[in-house]
């Protein structure tokens, strides 16, 4: 389990996290959500072990991030906001060099990057070089980077963004497929229908302040309403009230 | 944490080998510079030990028939016309008359000694010296003995050992050979590393892995070093084929390329490759983008020639413990054949070390930052 307790952080007179506390397990789906600058990627950075909270803990699987950043982030893949591919490697060559990363050598590591290139459907790809990759292409291999040496956990801070509607599906499809295998994920995300589909629980930030938590429908229901947008809507605005 | 260091190397390995603008500024200022810079100083050296021939121009010649023939036999041809003449010759109308009659007349000699000053200099010590050959014949008219004019003679001897006139004559172009051309070439490879990485957004994945920035800076610093080595290589082998077509007159200096030697070569330089290399990299990544990298890298190039410059301002023995200067005492040494002083580089070796470890630890540092700021 990932548990986020009593985070606060401030970039000088900026609060971006006043109180944070929410924690997901192996395989259940989180959807993070907030408006820009509520406070999500701050949150991931400081469970990635990138950023030291001003107070609060973190808990990945028994191990705290400030303390030992590597133990935690062999247990973690992200996808970041930004994918950021190295334009002169090949498709093979970024899942290798994650890989080993992580600690895989030999077949082991030969293995881990032929499944996530056949997992996602890559085969064509391997060997070109990321270097002019469409978006959805460049996703998947940021997806594949992410999870070339089977973590326990993933994170991926709006992994659909930018993407047209056949790549969207196809990341949902992959996304279930982890939970399926026992991942344990935290997205976030604006798209609501896609955190209407794939999110067992949501978490609600808003202004440095989880507002709400729970299964998307106990959410609604709270709100009054049936859409998860409204539910959304209503939750930040009775925090800001 | 070795093995990170080697995977980062191979990750910067891989991209930078498919890398046309690095490659390109590499191999092309490597194979330029060692022609171009040998080409330069043999033109120099020509120049100086081999004068032109001096054509004059005389006004007053029938003045003074004798020092005419005199000039001729000397090797010193008239011009055909004034413009075309290097000396302005004037021989004063009264040349004769005061030369007959014991008065000291003056011969106006005018040049421009810019250029080919020591075949002037030449052409003036003809004429001076016909001018003892009117005392001699004076005295011998007289019964003395023309040796009175020169109770003793001075005998210059040259002192310099081959060794030191290799280390003044080529201790500048050395320096700029093997560590401001491996240093230049090494520029698009330190922006793109960094401040590229950066602006692709790809630092902020690498720093989400379990490796430590501080792995992420020494395996960059290793990528660049083995392009120093690459590039030094390159200016070695290059250099040895110049200096086998070039004439250096008495200098004799010659560049052995045999695997013993270069290894030598490169082993010395090494360390200060790799501080040229940590400084290039230190600078670059305080850019957000390739074309800011280009900003920081053009002022943090002046660092290196910095100590450049205060080496031509130093005399040889604060010089050897200047960084890139100590490099090339010793080399300069072993190639003219002196005895080597080892310890002012070990000393250098042993501070950049220190100097290294701490960039390094301030650029993984400045990559978290830089990182997490975008």
């Amino acid at each position: 389990m990932i548990s986020v307790k009593g985070l606060k952080k401030s970039y000088g007179d900026v609060e971006a996290l006043k109180d944070v506390s929410f924690e997901f397990d192996r395989g259940e789906t989180v959807a993070l959500l907030g408006g820009n600058g509520s406070g999500k990627s701050t949150s991931i950075n400081i469970m990635a072990g990138l950023l030291a909270p001003d107070s609060g803990a973190v808990d990945v699987q028994g191990v705290d991030p400030f303390k030992s950043p590597n133990e935690a982030r062999k247990k973690i893949g992200v996808f970041p906001d930004k994918p950021g591919l190295f334009p002169n490697l090949t498709v093979r060559e970024h899942f290798r060099f994650f890989g080993g990363l992580h600690g895989l050598d030999g077949h082991a590591l030969d293995d881990a990057v032929d499944k996530t290139i056949a997992m996602l459907g890559i085969e064509d790809l391997a060997e070109r070089i990321t270097k002019g990759f469409s978006q959805g292409q460049t996703v998947k291999v940021a997806l594949g980077r992410a999870v070339v040496h089977s973590p326990d956990y993933l994170i991926l801070d709006e992994p659909s963004r930018g993407l047209d509607i056949y790549a969207v599906r196809q990341l949902r499809e992959m996304l279930m497929t982890f939970r399926s295998a026992g991942t344990g994920i935290l997205f976030s995300s604006h798209v609501m229908q896609e955190v209407e589909i794939l999110a067992d629980r949501l978490v609600i930030i808003a202004d440095g302040v989880v507002c709400a938590q729970g299964q998307p429908d106990a959410l609604k229901e709270q709100a009054g309403t049936n859409s998860l947008e409204d539910a959304f809507m209503v939750h930040v605005e009775r925090m800001a009230s | 944490m070795m093995r990170n260091i080697f995977l980062i190397l191979q990750k910067e390995l891989n991209e930078v080998r498919r890398d046309k603008r690095t490659w390109m500024v590499l191999v092309s200022m490597s194979l330029i510079f060692p022609i171009y810079m040998f080409g330069v100083m043999e033109f120099s050296m020509k120049r100086s030990s081999d004068p032109k021939p001096v054509e004059y121009w005389v006004e007053g010649a029938e003045q003074a028939p004798a020092l005419i023939s005199y000039l001729t036999e000397n090797g010193f041809d008239r011009a055909a016309d004034e413009d075309s003449a290097m000396v302005h010759m004037n021989i004063p109308d009264d040349f004769a008359e005061k030369i007959a009659t014991g008065y000291i007349p003056i011969i106006t000699l005018r040049a421009d000694l810019t250029d080919e000053p020591k075949s002037v200099r030449d052409f003036r010590s003809s004429v001076q010296a016909y001018a003892q050959e009117i005392a001699v014949s004076r005295l011998v008219t007289r019964g003395v003995s023309p040796i009175l004019l020169n109770p003793y003679q001075v005998d210059i001897q040259d002192t310099a050992e081959h060794g030191s006139m290799l280390a003044r004559y080529f201790a500048p172009i050395l320096i700029v050979m093997f560590f401001m051309v491996p240093m230049s070439a090494l520029v698009p490879a330190a922006i793109d590393t960094t401040a590229g990485e950066r602006e692709r957004n790809g630092l902020f994945p690498l720093l989400l892995q379990p490796i430590s920035a501080w792995n992420l800076a020494a395996g960059k610093l290793l990528m660049m070093t083995i392009l120093g080595l690459i590039s030094m290589t390159l200016v070695i082998v290059m250099s040895g084929v110049v200096l086998n077509f070039l004439d250096l007159g008495g200098l004799k200096f010659s560049l052995d390329t045999g695997l013993r030697s270069s290894v030598l070569i490169v082993l010395t330089l090494l360390p200060a490759i790799m501080l040229a290399s940590v400084i290039l990299l230190g600078v670059a990544s305080f850019g957000k983008s390739f074309k800011e990298g280009q900003t920081y890298v053009m002022i943090g190039m002046f660092v290196p020639m910095l100590f450049v410059g205060a080496g031509f301002a130093l005399d040889g023995l604060w010089r050897v413990h200047l960084p890139f200067w100590s490099e090339i005492t010793v080399l300069t040494s072993v190639v003219g054949g002196q005895s080597v002083l080892w310890w002012p580089w070990i000393a250098n070796v042993f501070g950049y070390v220190i100097f290294i470890t701490m960039f390094l630890f301030l650029i993984g540092r400045g990559f978290k930052r830089n990182a997490l700021k975008g």
